[in-house]
């Protein structure tokens, strides 16, 4: 980028903190993993009750 | 990646999705075997295939799309995608009761809304259905001419060839099982792409470039980002709600189970646009140029994961786990829109026979010639997404027409079957002549208001026991 | 300020605020740079607030009432649950 713009325009208010992006990165890494385990923990507990499909 | 490893992989995918196939497919006895999977499907099998169905390419590759353009509010809108899974949770349950021998979504159209709603929903979902799986063929070809190096045309029907065999084989219990299988890939490979590229950057550095040079992308307040969230909503509940991908999905669960499972995979789905659409906004900050907006994702994680010594298995990796979002679709495309042929065409309209020895020949003929027409139009130059896109306002004009008719006593059908046909014509219009991110709310909200009508407006009762 | 040096000769903008912007490239051949390009003007203009307000008040209409529909259906076929 060649630097901020040159025309006068507000500066952008109201971004999402820094803070909160970095949660959310974590959350959905976090919670796409605990999918794929509690996925697994299901079929484990489907196959031993008979009741797979 | 050398095409040979290109090759290897999606081969060696193939034949263990085709072998599976033809195990499990020996488990269909009837129609309703190779159908509904024996209407005996558990929770962790159909929440995952729910799950992985909504994974299309879309998701792991459109993700960082939406993220590089529209940032932070371009994977939450993306995220929200997943209300359809966890709104149709109540409708599967419905389903259930209400037709507890149904078949297709043909089957709810026919009975609620005769002949002429029946005939409008099948022109309607046929060309969505077919649609999708075009797009679904292309996205694979393209891919593996990106990351396998693998020309167009035989990547697509390499991947084509491969859906269709094990759909042929095993019907809807091989589309389930593999999409379980592939569902597992999909979510521990985004976690492994994700969490190599999470640690392996600085967030306060790569945050304080966004502030600096890319400000929009983590804007509360951002036009591009906000004007088409509630029309992609929509259009998602349009897509779940009629299809019969889905309606197969909530027929082959086991009573009490389709609610469950598809409110576990709408919680399964919520985070994976996050998780992989973030990459793009690594790009700025890693200093990854990019210079094809379509290939962002693959790209950045090709660039970290090498960094991060994974070497040509980056490459493998982000392969594997896009050939298995791409196949988990295709498959269940394929299974569900050849049921909608069998039985809706063949049996219903047609007056066919599907005996115990017939049902499979029959089928096969059905699931071929959808895959023959998908590859077809694959290769041609048309304009496929496109098309996709412009079909929101025909799928969310089949919002209340459905919701009516699983919920209301008595509705006045002729004023509903023109909701489904004003909202689709509106809706198909507004795409190409006013703005592109209103179709699908124009068709569901001309549809709302005709079939709220409906309920007002000379209202006759709904037949009292499905039929036959 | 220098927005990007390689090979690539295609480089994807995006997340710019709303303003005017000017870019101009130039080929470097074995360290020996070459005369810039004329600049090029890019103006980032974002859509009124009023009229995303509209899409936004719209849309969710829409989406609340059908999300009402279906939770009212469902409560009203389910009394004991």
């Amino acid at each position: 980028m060649c630097g901020p713009p040159i025309s006068r325009a507000p500066p952008l208010r109201d971004m999402f903190p820094e803070l909160f992006v970095h949660i959310l990165v974590v959350l959905g890494l976090v919670w796409t993993a605990a999918g794929a385990l509690l996925l697994i923990i299901l079929l484990i507990r489907d196959y031993k009750n008979g009741k797979l499909w | 990646m050398t095409a040979a490893t290109g090759w290897s992989i999606v081969i060696v995918l193939g034949a263990i999705w085709i072998g599976l196939g033809y195990l499990w497919g020996r488990k269909a006895r009837d129609s309703e075997g190779f159908m509904l999977a024996g209407r005996n499907v558990g929770l962790s099998l159909g929440a995952a295939t729910a799950m992985a169905t909504w994974v299309t390419s879309n998701t792991t590759m459109v993700a960082p799309i939406l993220a590089l353009e529209k940032g932070v509010w371009g994977m939450l809108a993306y995220a929200s995608v997943s209300f359809g899974l966890l709104l149709f949770a109540p409708l599967a349950a419905r389903i259930q009761r209400l037709l507890p021998h149904g078949f297709t979504s043909g089957d709810f159209f026919r009975l609620r809304y005769g002949r002429a709603g029946w005939a409008v929903f099948l022109l309607i979902t046929l060309v969505y259905s077919v649609t999708w799986l075009v797009t679904m063929a292309s996205a694979g070809g393209k891919l593996l001419e990106v990351l396998g190096n693998i020309e167009f045309a035989r990547g697509m029907t390499l991947i084509m060839v491969v859906c269709v065999l094990y759909t042929l084989f095993g019907g809807l219990y091989a589309v389930i099982g593999t999409d379980f299988i592939q569902s597992l890939v999909i979510l521990l490979g985004i976690v492994a792409i994700g969490g190599t590229v999470a640690m392996n950057v600085d967030f306060t550095a790569a945050y304080g470039h966004l502030e600096t040079h890319q400000p929009s992308l983590l804007a509360v307040m951002f036009p591009a980002a906000l004007l088409a969230i509630f029309n992609n909503m929509l259009f998602g509940f349009g897509e779940v709600f009629h299809n019969n991908v889905w309606w197969s999905r909530a027929y082959a669960m086991r009573r009490g189970v389709a609610s469950k499972a598809f409110l576990l995979s709408g919680l399964l789905w919520f985070p994976i646009p996050i998780a992989s659409g973030f990459l793009a906004l690594m790009a700025g900050p890693l200093a990854v140029n990019v210079t094809d907006t379509g290939q962002v994702g693959p790209q950045v994680a090709e660039h970290v994961l090498k960094g991060a010594g994974f070497g040509v298995m980056a490459g493998v990796l982000i392969l594997v786990v896009l050939f298995c979002s791409m196949a988990s679709s295709i498959d269940s495309l394929l299974a569900a829109t050849s049921d909608l042929l069998v039985k809706d065409i063949y049996t219903g309209l047609l007056g066919g026979e599907l005996s115990d020895r017939s049902f499979r020949k029959v089928a096969a003929v059905a699931i071929v010639a959808v895959g023959f027409v998908a590859w077809a139009f694959s290769l041609s130059n048309l304009p496929l997404d496109e098309i996709l896109f412009s079909s929101g306002g025909l799928v969310a004009s089949l919002i209340w027409p459905i919701i009516a008719g699983l919920y209301w006593k008595r509705c006045n059908r002729v004023l509903v079957i023109a909701g489904m046909i004003a909202g689709s014509v509106s809706g198909f219009l507004s795409y190409w002549f006013v703005e592109t991110y209103i179709g699908a709310l124009v068709g569901a909200f001309v549809s709302m208001v005709l079939t709220v009508a409906a309920r007002h407006v000379r209202p006759s009762d709904f037949p009292r026991a499905p039929a036959s | 300020m220098t927005r990007y040096e390689g090979p690539d000769r295609a480089s994807v903008l995006t997340g710019l605020a709303e303003g005017t912007y000017y870019f101009r490239v130039r080929q470097v051949n074995d360290g020996r740079p070459g005369p810039w390009s004329e600049p090029l003007p890019v103006e980032v203009e974002f859509m009124s607030r009023a009229r995303v307000c509209a899409l936004l008040g719209a849309g969710f209409l829409v989406t609340a009432m059908s999300l009402a529909a279906i939770l009212h259906g469902h409560f009203r076929s389910n009394p004991a649950s």
